[in-house]
């Protein structure tokens, strides 16, 4: 917060160290661990970049404007997270209700697809690419 | 403590002499410990044998699955109906020997491993022949029916499996802290889309690459019963298909590993008649949700501190993964609708 490098800086360092000199000399069980920790690392190195710009969490919300209004999601709060939580439960009630029996893969399966993918960009963007699933799976 | 169940093994199996010479932890159990023992055994019925597998519980357990007594008298239903499943040998339910219950079986021989499985290429003259006996112990194991009173615990059989594993799905995202609309939204389309109910057989419920070993390009034993119960044969069928369980062999449809007609084959072979394969797609989506929803389950055991561990917390990150898989795999069954 107050001195070079930041926190992404830090983290990004750390993850690069840990995959050019630890990783490669673990094998068996710890080269599985020594995986998902620079799995961990490398979303949060994304995790800190999509809180500088806001560009996914507002791709979200643009979609839910897009079936509920603009300013019924203007309504929803002021913040964008809470505001995305506050949709997500409306969205999910409404549908266990039935009110999208008649049009599942209409609208709201387009806000649910940028929902899902806004996700991925984070957690794992080669499913985007590639269809990918994330390695390592457990066992 | 080796001593003491060197000598409990001994008494269960008449042995006169049976000693421990060496044990180890093996991998890839977070909600079992599974180890390996290496014994000196004379007389009795394992006369000879050099290696068993013991299995207990680890420190964390996870609620929906059954304890070690059940899934000892799953394992030999599954043996006793011809199944290829590691021996099971003796069960010690009391927790008096080792402060827990455990059950040791035979070890099988070879590797679990799904990465190595899906894509060592030693394994492709097999592959035929690996999906067609996969068939063929789905369909061995499809074979019991209820009621069944030595799997008593597992309740009644449910009158219409899809219906009962939907409400259990509602009932998994209920108890999430956050809401997850793209899981709802294929529980909904799973509820308008159910397909008329077939009577209930044991499925196995995690039968999927990873839970069962191959050595020499055969099946060697199925592995983890937990999650065993009554349930419609297509969930079997669906879970081991799913894209989520392929490890990214996606072409090879049958698990990651062979083709889905070898599948197929295997099972009609030694079922004598076809399931009705036209419903795989609706449980390939179903075994999607639910592998999503577990993995959320899973994953917020971390996030309210209850354990403590990145593949946990990695595994709850997963699930967007089957989210838009879920997304895709539905719209694609809707297109195809359409234009039939």
């Amino acid at each position: 917060m107050f001195e070079a490098p930041g926190r992404k800086a830090l983290v990004e360092t750390a993850l690069a160290a840990f995959q050019e000199d630890i990783l490669p000399a673990l094998d068996g069980d710890r080269k599985y661990l020594g995986l998902m920790i620079a799995s961990a690392l490398s979303t949060a190195v994304r995790e800190l970049e999509a809180d500088a710009d806001r560009d996914g969490i507002q791709r979200v919300l643009d979609g839910f404007a897009g079936l509920y209004g603009e300013d019924n999601v203007e309504r929803a709060g002021h913040d964008a997270e809470a505001k995305l939580d506050i949709l997500s439960r409306d969205l999910t009630r409404e549908l266990r209700e039935g009110l999208y029996d008649n049009s599942l893969t209409g609208p709201v399966h387009t806000l649910l697809t940028v929902l899902a993918e806004e996700k991925l960009k984070l957690s794992n963007p080669k499913f985007l690419a590639a269809r990918e699933y994330s390695q390592p799976t457990p066992n | 403590m080796q001593g003491a169940v060197a000598e409990w093994l001994r008494a269960q199996t008449g042995a006169e002499k049976l000693d421990i010479t060496g044990a180890k932890l093996l991998s890839g159990g977070a909600i079992q410990e599974n180890w390996r023992l290496d014994l000196d055994v004379r007389g009795g019925h394992l006369d000879g044998l050099e290696q068993v597998v013991l299995r207990t519980d680890a420190a964390s357990g996870v609620d929906e699955s059954h304890g070690r007594v059940e899934e000892f008298r799953l394992l030999s239903a599954g043996f006793e109906a011809g199944m290829t499943v590691p021996e099971p040998l003796a069960l010690e339910p009391t927790g008096s020997v080792i402060g827990k219950p455990y059950y040791v079986m035979r070890k099988a021989a070879g590797t679990a491993n799904p990465r190595l499985l899906t894509r060592d290429t030693v394994l492709d003259p097999h592959r035929t022949d690996l999906a067609r006996q996969i068939g063929r112990e789905m369909a061995r194991l499809h074979r019991i029916r209820p009621p069944c009173p030595d799997l008593d615990f597992l309740g009644d059989a449910p009158a219409n499996p899809a219906a009962r594993r939907i409400s259990e799905l509602y009932g998994f995202l209920d108890s999430l802290p956050n809401a997850y609309p793209a899981l709802e939204w294929g529980l909904r389309w799973l509820e308008l889309n159910r397909p008329l109910p077939s009577p209930a057989v044991l499925c196995h419920r995690d039968f999927r690459t990873g839970n069962y070993m191959v050595s020499d390009g055969a099946l060697t034993g199925v592995l983890d019963w937990e999650f065993a119960g009554w349930s419609d044969p297509l969930e079997d069928i669906g879970w081991f298909c799913a894209r989520c369980w392929r490890f990214g062999s996606d072409e090879r449809e049958a698990g990651g590993i062979g083709s889905r007609s070898d599948l197929y084959a295997g099972y009609e072979e030694e079922a004598g008649s076809p399931l009705d394969w036209s419903l795989v797609p609706y449980w390939e989506v179903l075994a999607t949700v639910r592998w999503g929803a577990i993995a959320l389950l899973q994953g917020e055991r971390h996030n309210s501190g209850a354990e403590r561990s990145i593949e946990l917390a990695l595994t709850g990150r997963k699930a967007a993964e089957m989210e838009l898989d879920i997304l895709q795999q539905i719209a694609g069954i809707e297109r195809t609708r359409a234009n039939v």
